[in-house]
């Protein structure tokens, strides 16, 4: 989302100097009494002047608007994970890791327990207070959620990642 | 930069959603009248040309206004990443020139340096990739850098190595350097064996 809100920023940025710089030179124009001929504003403005608000177009073109300000506000709203997430403020010097690896490396843990496939590990919540989901399917005696929790505590541990970063373990009974 | 653009869209979001449900309101006739309304009147233009000469002035400075925020908010964009470099090292000569002769200096880039602090990390075998940049002021560095780990390293056992290159990297530019961002990415897949107690 960061990338693609750069990207439609710039864009946004290169459409505002291009709006900008037309209308100061429409107002020097304007200024000149001279007739504009960087665009057909008398075109423009006889074809507004002949459309209403009850117009057809009108309709379609307010239905585009709502749904493209309502679709950017739920992809901005939207809860995204952090790129990067802290490890504990215990440890000096302190550093960040990518959030990613943070991932697989739980998953490629807990996967190596006998018996557990389909590890999937998911970090939540923001770089400096961070949280962990674990699912996987284990067959019923071979491991526990217990088990699972412990194994993706010491990989916390290893990765240097504070103490108190909540796990979360969903063991489901698979074959 | 990251905030300002979720907040910027959040706006824009708004408005375009406000502004497609007033144009659905308006030809429904939800609103007094307004479907029967025109978007602009027909003397728009010819009733811009009869303006007083100050109203024009206020759309030049509107569109110079809106063409220099367009501006900022590009280099905004393009700049994130841009931080400002840690000026090269110039020491003077020591020891005796001789009458008359000139005391040389030392120039070290600062691209040099940073390289050598890469190098540097590099030469501990956990460490699989480092990048190292240096920036703020010639008595005052700050030092950002990212350590990429080999597969049976963790991240809990580098910190020294970053430690003793820091204090190599302090005494070659006589000034402390201050660690400003530490990244460090252990590798993808865990090593270690999974015992269960």
């Amino acid at each position: 989302m960061r990338t693609v809100n750069r990207v439609a920023s710039a864009l946004l940025g290169l459409v505002a100097l291009l709006v900008g710089v037309l209308v100061a030179v429409e107002g020097v124009l304007l200024l000149a009494r001279r007739p504009s001929s960087l665009m057909p504003v008398e075109r423009w403005n006889d074809a507004a002047a002949g459309t209403t608000l009850g117009d057809r177009r009108v309709l379609w073109a307010s239905v585009i608007v709502l749904v493209v300000g309502l679709v950017v506000l739920a992809a901005q709203l939207r809860r995204t994970p952090p790129t990067r997430v802290a490890a504990s403020p215990d440890h000096q010097p302190t550093w960040s890791m990518s959030r990613r690896r943070v991932e697989h490396r739980l998953a490629d843990s807990v996967g190596g327990i006998r018996g557990v496939s389909h590890a999937k590990a998911v970090v939540r919540g923001n770089e400096h207070s961070w949280r962990v989901r674990i699912s996987a399917d284990a067959p019923p005696g071979q491991a526990s959620a217990e088990d699972v929790a412990s194994v993706a505590h010491d990989e916390l541990v290893r990765l240097g990642a504070d103490d108190a970063v909540p796990v979360e373990v969903s063991v489901r009974a698979g074959r | 930069m990251d905030g300002f653009n979720r907040g910027l869209w959040i706006v824009l979001g708004l408005v375009f959603t406000v502004a497609g449900a007033l144009g659905i309101a308006s030809y429904a006739g939800w609103i007094g009248g307004a479907d029967t309304r025109t978007l602009a009147p027909a003397d728009l233009v010819d009733e811009w040309v009869d303006r007083p000469v100050w109203h024009k002035l206020v759309l030049i400075a509107a569109g110079l206004v809106l063409a220099a925020l367009g501006t900022v908010l590009i280099r905004g964009q393009l700049g994130r990443q841009r931080r400002q470099h840690w000026p090269d090292l110039s020491l003077a000569g020591t020891g005796d020139a001789g009458a008359g002769a000139e005391r040389g200096r030392t120039i070290a880039a600062t691209g040099a340096i940073a390289r050598a602090v890469r190098r540097d990390l590099e030469t501990d075998p956990r460490i699989d990739r480092a990048s190292v940049q240096l920036t703020g002021k010639e008595r005052d560095p700050d030092v950002w850098m990212t350590l990429a780990l080999r597969d049976d390293a963790d991240p809990t056992t580098i910190t020294d190595t970053v430690d003793r290159s820091l204090s190599r990297l302090a005494r070659t530019i006589s000034a402390t350097p201050h660690l400003r961002q530490l990244v460090i990415d252990p590798a993808g897949r865990s090593s270690h064996r999974v015992t269960l107690r």
